[in-house]
């Protein structure tokens, strides 16, 4: 992944992702930012959702979001790139109309012009946000899921490792729609959203993977409801959901259980497939490192706190 | 007792290798009234020190920091701990950093490859042991532990660093709580400070904030 003048960077290039990649920094370090770029990058035709897709502003789309998608006194032009299988995709972000590319969008006052480069390569992608998750699309993609027996068996057994409890997730039916129900052993099954924000998390993030089709899942702050306890059955759960999908996670995360967890689910597993993205702020912009295995054991054994 | 410091509110960053490192190394930048605002990180022991370090040495802390140095130990192999170091702290730093200097850069970088740099094997136990036994206050102490020292050695016992034994025997006498190096020190077991062995060391330290 290359990421040129877009946000707050100048140059990012990432060498060495993985099956798994938490992104790691401090505040305003561009974590967020880079899991747009993924999203821009791997379909560009959806580059209209970008405003609601992980930022607190209620899915609405403010043309002065799309104004600062170019870096500030770049001159005019972001440029990003993703190695895939079949080859390299590419967008641009231009403040002028292009004439050579084949024009995706013009976004905002005045117009961003959104430029597919020639390759015209496209990746499914979902967003897990910490937003609260509109009930109707939940249901869908945990239909989907544990339509699944693979699928189904995976999340039951993760939930299991976070509530004891929990015998049963269905959907149901009645006369107000669809839910989520949970079986926590009570004389009724009680909504997903009641059971608690960790299960309900992990409902979404299981079934955005197993579920929704996507070669890639960004998840934007994973431990958000998660005891730091549950974190090795809940990344060992990721790591298997992602293998029965073929689904590349990208996950933000400030949480050095989560990485540590992360490291240790892995470690269990017969390939391990976690990369860590560090990104900094400098002067000049954000910079990022991609460590490997070698580094995270390093970092981790000699106490080095990877995400400052 | 002193508080430790965080981090973030040290301008300097002195890295060493594991915990009795630092606490002694805290105690010789007392000693030198060059404590405040160094924060010393520890890396656990960890047996690639110059590979973590390389995590640890971001471009942040390049930025945030005025001084980053690190005092390691040349082990059984000094030439190759001091080419390793200083390579690793070059090419992370940008910087020409070599060893018993700091650099003018900012942040000015340092290293200081105990005993000796590449002259020698051995660690800061060394040093800490020739500055105590070169003291002839301390001549019929010395006598002492190493008169124990070839006792053991006569019944095949022998530490992997000798002079890492003798400071643990002399300690073991002189620190009742704990024997290595960094807390022995701490209980005050140690305080010839201006031993002249000691005094490469001292000085780089003292350059911390120059």
């Amino acid at each position: 992944m290359i990421v040129e003048d877009f946000r707050g960077f100048r140059r990012l290039d990432l060498q060495g992702l993985k099956g798994l990649n938490l992104v790691v920094g401090r505040n305003n370090c561009g974590k967020t930012s880079l899991l747009e770029g993924l999203a821009l990058v791997s379909d560009p035709r959806r580059a209209p959702e970008l405003p609601g897709l992980l930022r607190a502003t209620s899915g609405q789309s403010s043309p002065r979001f799309f104004r600062w998608l170019i870096r500030d006194g770049a001159g005019g032009r972001t440029r990003l790139r993703a190695g895939l299988p079949a080859g390299w995709a590419s967008v641009f972000l231009d403040w002028t109309i292009p004439q050579t590319e084949p024009l995706e969008h013009a976004l905002g006052v005045p117009p961003l012009y959104v430029v597919c480069g020639s390759d015209g390569l496209r990746l499914r992608y979902q967003v897990t946000s910490g937003q609260t998750r509109d009930l109707a699309s939940l249901v869908l993609g945990f239909g989907r899921a544990v339509r699944r027996r693979d699928g189904e068996d995976l999340i039951h057994r993760i939930l299991k490792t976070v509530d004891p409890r929990i015998a049963r997730v269905r959907v149901d039916l009645d006369k107000d729609g669809q839910d989520i129900m949970v079986d926590i052993g009570l004389t009724e099954s009680v909504p997903l959203a009641q059971v608690g924000q960790g299960v309900y998390r992990l409902v979404a993030i299981l079934s955005d993977i197993v579920g929704s089709g996507a070669a890639v899942c960004l998840i934007d702050e994973i431990e958000n409801g998660l005891h730091h306890t549950a974190l090795i059955d809940v990344f060992t759960g990721l790591a298997e959901a992602a293998a029965i999908a073929d689904v590349q996670l990208f996950v933000t995360t400030h949480s050095h259980e989560c990485l540590v967890a992360a490291h240790e689910a892995m470690k269990a597993r017969s390939e391990y497939d976690l990369a860590v993205i560090r990104l900094f702020r400098v002067e000049e912009g954000v910079q990022g490192r991609v460590l490997e295995r070698e580094r995270i054991e390093a970092a981790i054994a000699g106490g080095v706190d990877v995400r400052s | 007792m002193a508080v430790k410091p965080l981090e973030k509110d040290c301008p300097r960053i002195l890295m060493v290798e594991g915990y009795s490192d630092l606490t002694f190394l805290a105690e010789a930048l007392q000693h030198l009234r060059k404590w405040q605002g160094v924060f010393i990180k520890h890396f656990n022991g960890k047996p690639d020190m110059a590979g973590t370090m390389e995590i640890y040495v971001t471009p942040q802390l390049l930025v945030e920091k005025s001084a980053i140095g690190a005092v390691v130990d040349a082990d059984q192999n000094p030439n190759g701990t001091v080419q390793r170091f200083e390579q690793v702290l070059s090419a992370t730093t940008g910087q020409k950093v070599i060893h018993g200097a700091w650099t003018s850069g900012k942040p000015r970088v340092g290293l200081f490859v105990v005993p000796e740099g590449s002259s020698r094997p051995g660690e800061i136990e060394s040093l800490v042991w020739e500055a105590w036994s070169s003291d002839p206050r301390n001549s019929a102490s010395k006598a002492c532990v190493e008169a124990y020292r070839s006792c053991m050695a006569g019944l095949g016992v022998a530490p992997q660093s000798p002079e890492r034994g003798l400071i643990g025997a002399l300690f073991a006498m002189r620190a009742d709580e704990d024997p290595r190096l960094g807390p022995g020190t701490r209980a005050h077991a140690f305080q010839e400070w201006s031993a002249p062995p000691l005094a490469p060391l001292m000085r780089f330290l003292d350059h911390i904030d120059r």
